[in-house]
């Protein structure tokens, strides 16, 4: 990867940051984005009682693939209701609160789910699952390219192989088997919350091994750095390892860190996408939206009668990865105006 | 930007969804079961009216394995194998246990049902012109038994002869472990050439791994009424009708199996006419082949079939639910049947009335169906102890744990399905949802199929999606639900009844009919009421022919797999689109 | 530098045992094992313990892992990647058979990207900002934002089945046999369109951002600006010099996308009836192949970390300073 650096900045010297930030304004893309992504985190976070309530709720009588509408509501009981009645010795199902007539707006699926809760549902699990696995790329990537390249000599030469040798790995295989090997220990340590364990596996498996190239960039950024004349001088000044790592490298750092752990968000989303179409992703009956657009594909596939199933869900996906980019291009592009074209992500 | 081209994707999209037909009705469907698909070919003499240097374009799903037919076990080399393959026992149009006229002149059994002959026609031979004789069978019986050879479909059954011996090059002699009526089955095993297989067995005796057996295994010679002409892998099998073949000749001069992997592809070539027959999914049935292009070349064959879809409930006692009947029965009433049929199976599909299908000889009328109610299942469930508790609505009992301490368990299981199946989250959905009314809380597990095999193998699910198809002969039940049945054999849920493996006894030793329906029948009654799966539809066989093509019937295992099956099938005259001149679209 | 060469080259052999030591462990530990999977294929009275126990000491399941690991190691030595437990074939025949369909799909893809992201991508670092950077450029992250399988789908159904433009599946059509030879190669690339452009889209896009930034980056340094000075002109200056320096980077981080482009083979292929081995590894997986899977693992591993090491042994000529010592 060819990663140079940009103008090196000495540590705390001008102040790059204001500039940056004036910079990264300037870009409309990134700045819509950005609005785009702030407001749909909002929306989530806004709509979550009623997602989180309703996501999982299925009228199997009435609302079967039903289409979407504006109008009257197709769905219309809520399920605690009649587990209460049926307490008091009532066995007739009740009809309990409907759901806002929006619950129609996006059509129901197979089993009359509202697509609408759903989709928002699902967004924050795929933008949760994205952050979490990014997050966990870049510390790792980081940690290990940095040690890397600072020990240099036989070490660096066996932590580089074995990203190689990762790197290697067939990787549907690889998240099969890390999936079905951590799950029994995982769902043991989370009991009844067995769900939550297929989450934490899956950004396990999404964010274990999209470390790599964060590894191969940082290292690449850290040697190249370390030739730079003004680390020399440093060391020719006595500076200690630690001292140079943290004062004069990672402040150069920061700027392709940034930017790649935003660029990996979308990653991690498309790439929990792709698992999700091999059967192997998020667990039912959590939502994510690769898992929607992977229903529906095999909803629609060849029979286009279902256009909801995958409109609605593939929209928000494209909307979302092309937000996350704009808005790390934007933040590349202010954080490291001159070059990195090498720190997107494959 | 990036909103305007999604935008106009949704504009793309919902134009060409307006098409959507919401309900379907097969008896409404003009397309089903035509009168012109089931005609039988003119017996008289005017032989032009029938095409006989016609060609059949049929559809494979994936490569054979192999075409060796003692090694094969998917149910696509099969349709493969009996067009090459002619066995001296068939079944017959309604899989009934039939001799093959074209093979075979006389089978008889002692007296004593020890023993029987099989009495070959003279002067059989293979398509290379090398004689078949008793010598052959008997090889092949060998081969099927060696520990060494890979058989797993061919084994089953063949293990009941303990001897079989060529008395003369075209008597055959059996010997049966024990005398049941059920040795006749164990007669109808497929057989190889010995003059090719002999050849490679010093070598390499598992038939499968030298250059040579793999060479014969995908170049067979058979003896069936098509020889064997060439294979592409990925692509084509193409037979050709073989001129010596004894028996009646089948209509169609060139067979092709055309290897498409993915069924909408296979459905666009059907549509395009470039397939002449396949099986169809339901959403296809329903819902693809409503348009103008399907009209214009096909007609849909719609028909009952023994494949039973059901729900297995662990009662080896590692669950604390269901080794109580009770509870079964309340699952069994919890299901709401007529919901799944409408919504999920288009109405394609039959209510399943138990372990023998309607068309068996042995299936009883008698047994009362579980009637999809609701407060049945509940008031099973309180006699069975599980109540509900007012604090949180679900249900409880006092159990005794694995440690012998009292604890109060809650009803709480996970149904596991294969990943694959695009209907088994539906109709676990619907039964989750009245379970959860019922106060019972049902949790959902997708698993790879072949992981999902592997547990149920081993007992370790509580409840499972599962399905089989029933073999025309009852008593192969027994693997299912004898108690005997539970370390080695099938019987995945660990059921048993004393009373039920009384009769399978009984039955498996009388020679019988009468004796043997009624044991069989009852069999049939408690096993229904004992519940151990939750019966719940029998798949149809659904096809698409290509509307030229006439003669066609089905077996509740679909239309083809029975003598004499595709051998009837043939085209008018004047509607021929295939000729055998090589200037066909099928080249 | 031709001692880092020796060392990378060298270090491959151990990086690819490593690669089959973990892959092996981890197809053993995945659930399910071949001989369950063939009964899974047999008819309804063909499975019993017997019947299982005897297919596994078929596939010689039975030995220690790590034995059955050493011996396959042994088989590999001598170029033997065993036959496949589906059928029985030489494994290498079954990949022989299919590679062309994958290898054509790949390199297509793969020129086909660099033709379009390279004008494309110069274009766009032209005229930075100007009209035709912001639209391509907004077009071409939108298409890279699509999931490569929705692409398909879309395509499938749009193109190939309501308007039955192109094939949408299979590589040739019926009667591709009995074509003249201009037939034949027309009806090849009327099958290749629709799986091609989705190999492609993603590559395009990432590809042409990557060649405009590089170009950027190139023109700002000093002997842009000298060879500017002396004259010559912009479409040399950019097509000579600056393109020059960004091919090499360009070319390493397509070596880098190779797995990329390998793992997408996996479901494209299936989408789209591809008798590729990206199928062929699906399929192997669930019929639980093992010597099929652990051959496509190390045709893989090869390819990946041959590609790696080009990537970087191209790196270190450009930027001497990242060699070891």
């Amino acid at each position: 990867m060819s990663a140079r650096g940009g103008q090196p900045v000495e540590a705390r010297g001008r102040r790059p940051r204001s500039r940056a930030w004036r910079r990264f304004r300037g870009n409309r893309a990134a700045r819509v984005s950005g609005w785009f992504l702030a407001g749909a985190v909002v929306l989530l976070v806004v709509t979550l009682p009623f997602s989180w309530a309703w996501f999982n709720v299925q009228d199997v009588q009435h609302a079967i693939r039903a289409a979407p509408t504006t109008g009257q509501v197709v769905s219309y009981t809520v399920y605690e209701q009649p587990l209460r009645d049926h307490a008091a010795g009532r066995y007739a199902s009740a009809a309990g609160p409907v759901m806002h007539k929006a619950s129609a707006w996006f059509g129901y699926d197979n089993v009359g789910r509202s697509l609408l809760y759903r989709c928002l549902f699902g967004w924050l699990v795929s933008l949760s699952i994205g952050l979490a696995a990014a997050g966990l790329a870049v510390t790792i990537g980081v940690v290990w390219g940095t040690l890397a390249a600072m020990a240099g000599g036989r070490v660096d030469l066996v932590m580089m192989r074995i990203v190689d040798m990762l790197f290697g790995l067939p990787y549907i295989l690889l998240v099969i088997v890390l999936k079905t090997g951590l799950e029994t220990p995982l769902t043991r340590l989370f009991g009844d919350r067995a769900q939550a364990a297929n989450v934490v596996i899956l950004f396990l498996a999404i964010g274990g091994v999209s470390w790599l190239t964060m590894a191969r960039v940082i290292r690449g950024q850290v040697l190249s750095l370390r030739e730079q004349p003004f680390i020399e001088a440093a060391r020719a000044g006595g500076i200690g390892r630690f001292r140079i790592l943290w004062r004069h490298l990672l402040p150069n750092l920061i700027g392709p860190i940034v930017v790649y752990a935003t660029l990996a968000v979308p990653q991690a989303i498309l790439q929990e996408s792709f698992l999700s179409f091999l059967g192997i992703g998020v667990q039912a009956p959590i939502p994510s939206l690769g898992r929607l657009a992977a229903d529906g594909v095999a909803a629609v596939n060849t029979f286009v009668g279902f256009w909801w199933l995958i409109t609605f869900p593939c929209l928000i996906l494209v909307l979302t990865l092309l937000a996350l980019n704009f808005l790390g291009d934007g933040l590349r592009d202010a954080l490291d105006p001159k070059s990195s074209a090498a720190t997107m992500v494959s | 930007m990036g909103a305007r081209l999604a935008a106009s994707l949704v504009v793309v999209l919902a134009a060409v969804g307006l098409v959507a037909a919401d309900e379907y009705d097969p008896v409404r469907d003009p397309a089903v079961n035509p009168p012109s698909l089931s005609a039988a070919p003119p017996t008289d003499s005017v032989a032009d009216t029938i095409a006989e240097d016609e060609w059949l374009v049929r559809h494979l799903r994936a490569d054979p394995a192999t075409l060796n037919p003692i090694l094969m076990s998917s149910g696509h080399e099969l349709v493969v194998k009996e067009m090459l393959f002619d066995e001296p026992v068939v079944y017959g149009p309604n899989l009934e246990w039939s001799l093959n006229r074209a093979m075979v002149d006389g089978y008889s059994e002692s007296d004593d049902h020890g023993t029987a002959e099989l009495r070959l026609k003279p002067g059989l031979v293979w398509h290379d012109g090398a004689p078949l004789t008793a010598r052959d069978v008997v090889f092949s019986w060998r081969t099927i038994l060696d520990d060494q050879v890979p058989a797993v479909g061919a084994r089953a059954g063949v293990e009941a002869i303990v001897d079989c011996s060529a008395a003369d090059p075209l008597t055959v002699r059996y010997r049966f472990a024990q005398p049941l009526p059920t040795n006749k089955w164990s007669v109808k095993f497929p057989i190889i050439p010995r003059h090719v297989y002999e050849k490679g067995r010093a070598t390499d005796p598992s038939l499968t791994q030298s250059a040579y057996h793999q060479q014969v295994n995908r170049h067979p010679v058979g003896n069936g009424p098509y020889r064997f002409l060439e294979w592409t892998p990925s692509n084509r099998i193409v037979l050709q009708r073989w001129d010596e073949y004894p028996g009646p000749k089948p209509h169609f001069a060139r067979m092709i199996f055309r290897i498409v992997a993915d069924n909408n592809a296979a459905l666009l070539m059907f549509k395009r006419g470039e397939l002449d027959e396949m099986s169809l999914i339901p959403k296809q049935f329903a819902r693809q082949t409503q348009d103008d292009r399907f009209a214009k070349v096909g007609v849909k064959g719609w028909a009952e079939q023994a494949t039973v879809y059901c729900i297995g409930w662990n009662m080896d006692g590692s669950n604390p639910f269901f080794t109580d009947a009770r509870v079964r029965r309340a699952m069994s009433h919890a299901l709401n049947l007529p919901l799944i049929v409408e919504k999920v199976y288009d109405r394609l599909f039959t209510r399943c009335r138990g372990i023998f299908p309607p068309g068996s000889w042995v299936y009883n009328p008698d047994v009362a169906l579980f009637q999809y109610d609701r407060k049945r299942a509940a008031d099973l469930l309180d006699a069975a102890g599980w109540r509900i508790d007012t604090n949180d609505g679900w249900r409880y009992k006092t159990v005794r744990g694995a440690d012998g301490q009292e604890v109060r368990a809650r009803f709480e299981f996970t149904l596991s399905f294969a990943q694959e199946s695009k209907t088994s989250p539906q109709v676990a959905a619907i039964l989750q949802e009245d379970l959860k009314r019922l106060g019972v809380d049902m949790k959902l597990q997708a698993l790879e199929y072949t992981t999902l095999r592997g547990r149920v193998f081993t007992h370790e699910f509580q409840a499972v999606a599962w399905a089989w198809t029933a073999t025309p002969e009852p008593d192969d039940a027994r693997y299912l639900f004898h108690s005997d049945a539970r370390a080695e054999g099938r019987n995945f849920v660990s059921y048993s009844n004393p009373e039920v493996d009384a009769l399978f006894e009984q039955a498996r030793r009388s020679f019988d009919v009468d004796e043997r329906r009624e044991c069989y029948q009852r069999i049939a009654r408690i096993v229904y009421e004992d519940a151990p799966y939750t019966f719940m539809i029998n798949a149809p066989s659904l096809w698409a022919f290509h509307k030229r093509i006439r003669g066609v019937r089905f077996s509740p295992m679909g239309p083809s797999g029975f003598v004499p099956g595709v051998r009837d099938w043939w085209v008018p005259a004047g509607e021929a689109i295939r000729h055998g001149d090589g200037s066909t679209p099928s080249g | 530098m031709v001692r880092y060469a020796a060392k990378r080259i060298g270090l491959v052999v151990p990086t690819l045992l490593g690669i089959t030591l973990v892959t092996f462990a981890m197809i053993r530990l995945a659930p399910g094992d071949p001989a369950m999977a063939a009964m899974s294929r047999g008819g309804p009275a063909g499975m019993s313990a017997q019947t299982y126990a005897r297919l596994r000491d078929h596939y010689g399941l039975d030995e220690p892992v790590w034995r059955q690991y050493l011996l396959w190691v042994g088989q590999v030595a001598r170029l033997d990647f065993g036959r496949s437990f589906h059928d029985g074939r030489k494994v290498t025949d079954r990949i022989a058979e299919r590679l062309p369909a994958t290898l054509s799909l790949a390199g297509g893809a793969v020129f086909l990207s660099l033709a379009l992201s390279i004008p494309i991508g110069l274009r766009s670092a032209r005229r930075r900002d100007g009209p035709f950077d912001t639209v391509i450029g907004t077009i071409l992250y939108a298409l890279y934002s699509v999931p490569r399988y929705v692409m398909a789908m879309i395509l499938i159904v749009i193109v190939g089945v309501e308007l039955e433009w192109l094939p949408p599946y299979g590589m040739t059509s019926e009667g591709y046999a009995g074509m003249s030879l201009p037939g034949k190669a027309a009806d090849l690339a009327k099958h290749f369109v629709l799986i091609v452009v989705c190999f492609t889209y993603p590559l395009v896009a990432y590809q042409s951002r990557f060649v405009r930034a590089n170009l950027l980056e190139v023109m700002g340094q000093d002997f842009i600006r000298t060879a500017r000075s002396k004259g010559l002109a912009e479409s040399k200056v950019v097509g000579k010099h600056a393109m020059r320096n960004t091919l090499i980077p360009l070319i390493t981080m397509m070596a880098l996308l190779v797995p990329s482009v390998l793992g997408g083979s996996v479901i494209l292929e299936t989408m789209f009836d591809w008798p590729g081995i990206g199928q062929l590894f699906f399929q192997a997986m669930t019929q639980r192949d093992y010597p099929t899977v652990m051959a496509l693992s190390v045709i893989t591993a090869v390819v990946v970390l041959l590609c790696t090491l080009l990537a970087d042994l191209a790196y270190a000529l450009v930027d001497p300073r990242v060699r070891y010592d």
